[in-house]
């Protein structure tokens, strides 16, 4: 262990420009270095890892990552691409040849017999950096267009807890409310279930691990809380 | 600082007025913050980053952040007509400069950040409430900066440098000096000036505004985990004693095997070796070190020891009987974000400064004024060019004559009688007028032989035009003591 002192609990609340640490670490996300100290960034908790420090948000809007499946809404739609709304500061845009196996020639086809203005689409995030827009691809099993249920949005920082270590939080949903759901990385989640009284248990539960999302001991709390309303 | 009662509202020279500040007000906006400073009632919602529009305003390096301040029609005495002026446009400015440098812009390249600060009520130092509404919702937003920011005006009223003027200080007074600082960094965002200061008047005040913005960032940080804070403890203590009533019997032995601190050791320990997958594991399972909110420290011992070995056999069978969902790639790829902000580009840490362009914002307390007083033939702003320009006439002779309205302190008002009766200058508008006018008189009668002796700072350029200022000073000093025999 190289560094030096840490100057707050792990999982305690910090709020930007406060010191976390002295000394020397390496930086995971939330925190700067400024001559010997560590300040944070964000309002959020603090987590060390061996050597490694850093402060995760409770609040924030999506960023996009390549890897990331996310949920989009098609906002536009032109000769041979879709313009998506992914909820981050840009507009991702899907090509009709990422879209689509099939042979499309724009003389004779037409895109939106793909996808509809409107539309929500489950895709995956191919290529982003910071000089260009993302870049979407639907044609992985599992993505494409999403059909029934209902989108509900949370924010993109408490996606992780929602999904749980391996899936064991949206899991223990989908098997409590008997629902299906698919979060995406951007904070939109669909719900399908058989009936609107489950899919609104489901979006429940969601709301009570956003609010509690920085208080250990969530799953217990939220298998408490379907077991006694279903 | 004197102990004497000067000011309107009895405050000390350096006493603030009151300051709430409340977080999270709005459900629409990304992060939002309510402040009330006195009378001032401000509403800042930050919303971004988000795309820019229009696009040709976008920086390839940089997100752009936006503050647009705007005060509603009712926020002052009259009307103020909802077209922006040019003061708000001012502070607009100078607010988006200031944030600027403490927002980690280049994390969000071609993107917005919007403020919007809106003045529900304004009366006097109405932008640095501003400024602590938008600091603390934009810290809510989840916005990456380097630190928080607070603000707070100071400047010379009654002679005397004094903090966080309130409207009528403001508009009497004849120097105003907001400053938006953040202690963190060690780092002046915003310093305005208007009147003028003698460079130990500048000092106080500026050292003045400092210690207090201190105190007013220790209220933004409260009030940012304020929420946070209270949801954990609602939970904790329902949880706490709920295993209290379950297991009363055993507690007493766990106890002493395993006190409270033994609980985090072991499960740091584990830590070390697992993934980093684990630590959302870790984290069901660790109690937190809390500052205990209802149930004595033994109780809450008892119950976390307790609650460690409940929970401890449970944990392998999560991690092994889970089947990796079509989702579980997220759990992991999500761990870290996307961009590590380790260097702090050296533009941003250097304090914004009123470029020269910007008019004074002198011009913008006289429009102020023209605005909230009703008979503003007077205003202070108006105060030094009189002295300097007319000698026979200090005041106006078109001034509207008035007893002293409302006296605070009885002491100032007889003061005040007393000047009345043994010259009578015509008296304005406010509660000090004579006493401002029979002050003014004295400084311009002392200015006369050596006009250029004080000290002008001025928001262009702080030049310092000093060649004989002590021997002024003194001066001036002496008179006002003799004022004050008198």
């Amino acid at each position: 262990m190289k560094g030096i002192s840490i100057l707050v609990e792990e999982k305690d609340l910090v709020v930007p420009g406060q010191v976390v640490a002295e000394g020397n670490y390496s930086i995971d996300s939330g925190i700067y270095k400024q001559g010997n100290k560590y300040f944070s960034e964000y309002v959020g908790t603090f987590w060390k890892n061996g050597n490694k420090i850093s402060v995760r948000p409770l609040k924030g809007r999506y960023y996009p990552k390549v890897g990331d499946m996310v949920i989009g809404l098609v906002e536009d739609v032109a000769l041979t691409s879709f313009t998506v709304d992914i909820g981050g500061p840009y507009p991702a845009i899907l090509l009709v040849s990422n879209a689509t196996d099939a042979q499309f020639d724009p003389i004779k086809d037409d895109a939106r017999k793909i996808f509809k203005t409107g539309d929500a689409i489950r895709a995956e995030i191919i290529s982003f950096d910071r000089t260009r827009d993302p870049q979407l691809n639907t044609k992985k099993e599992g993505l494409g267009k999403l059909v029934g249920g209902r989108i509900i949005e949370v924010n993109p920082m408490h996606v992780r807890r929602i999904i749980g270590r391996n899936g064991s939080m949206i899991s223990l949903i989908k098997e409590k409310t008997e629902t299906k759901i698919i979060v995406g990385h951007n904070g939109r989640i669909w719900i399908r279930g058989e009936d609107l009284k489950k899919e609104l248990l489901a979006t429940e539960a969601i709301d009570k691990i956003v609010r509690e999302a920085h208080v250990s001991g969530l799953t217990d709390r939220v298998a408490e809380f379907l077991t006694e309303r279903s | 600082m004197s102990e004497e009662i000067f000011r309107l509202d009895g405050r000390k020279a350096n006493e603030m007025r009151n300051l709430e500040i409340k977080v999270g007000v709005l459900e629409q906006a990304d992060g939002s913050a309510k402040v009330i400073l006195g009378k001032n009632i401000v509403l800042a919602a930050v919303n971004g980053p988000r795309e820019l529009h229009p696009k040709h305003l976008a920086l390839s390096q940089k997100a752009t952040v936006r503050v647009t301040y705007k005060m509603l029609p009712f926020s002052v005495e009259n009307r103020k007509h909802p077209v922006p002026s040019r003061r708000e446009k001012e502070i607009s400015k100078v607010l988006s400069e200031a944030f600027e440098s403490v927002v980690l812009t280049h994390l969000f390249p071609r993107s917005a950040i919007d403020v919007q600060v809106q003045m529900i009520q304004a009366d006097g130092g109405s932008r640095t409430a501003a400024a602590i509404a938008t600091s603390a919702a934009l810290a809510d937003a989840g916005i990456p900066m380097r630190g928080l920011i607070g603000g707070i005006a100071s400047g010379i009223y009654e002679e005397k440098c004094v903090l966080d003027l309130s409207g009528i200080e403001d508009n009497v007074g004849t120097g105003d000096c907001p400053i938006l600082y953040a202690p963190s960094l060690d780092e002046v965002s915003l310093l305005q000036l208007d009147g003028k200061f003698t460079p130990e008047q500048f000092k106080t005040c500026f050292n003045m505004s400092i210690e207090a913005i201190k105190g007013i960032v220790e209220k933004q940080k409260d009030a940012l985990v304020e929420k946070y804070v209270k949801i954990r403890d609602e939970i904790l203590s329902h949880e706490i004693g709920h295993e209290e009533v379950t297991s009363i019997e055993e507690v007493s032995d766990v106890t002493e095997a395993k006190p409270h601190t033994t609980t985090q050791e072991e499960i740091l320990v584990e830590e070390i070796p697992m993934e980093t997958e684990t630590e959302e594991e870790i984290l069901e399972i660790e109690e937190e070190p809390l500052p205990e909110p209802t149930v004595s420290p033994q109780s809450l011992e008892s119950a976390s020891a307790e609650k460690h070995d409940v929970f401890e056999p449970a944990r392998p069978l999560i991690i092994k009987n889970e089947e990796p969902k079509e989702e579980s790639q997220v759990s992991t790829d999500n761990l870290e974000s996307p961009v590590e902000p380790q260097s702090v580009s050296s533009e941003s840490s250097s304090p914004v400064f009123i470029p020269p362009d910007i008019s004074t914002p002198q011009m913008a307390e006289e429009q102020e004024m023209a605005e909230e007083q009703e008979v503003s033939e007077t205003t202070s702003s108006e105060e030094p060019e009189i002295a300097v320009g007319t000698e026979e006439k200090p005041i106006p002779a078109d001034a509207i004559e008035e007893e002293p309205l409302k006296p605070v302190s009885e002491i100032i008002y007889e003061k005040n009688k007393e000047l009345e009766k043994k010259e009578q200058p015509p008296a304005r508008r406010g509660f000090f007028s004579s006493r401002m006018a029979e002050l003014l008189k004295k400084q311009y009668v002392s200015e006369q032989k050596e006009d250029e002796e004080t000290l002008e700072v001025t928001v262009e350029e702080e030049d310092e035009e000093t060649p004989n200022k002590n021997k002024s000073d003194i001066e001036r000093d002496l008179e006002f003591l003799d004022y004050l025999d008198d």
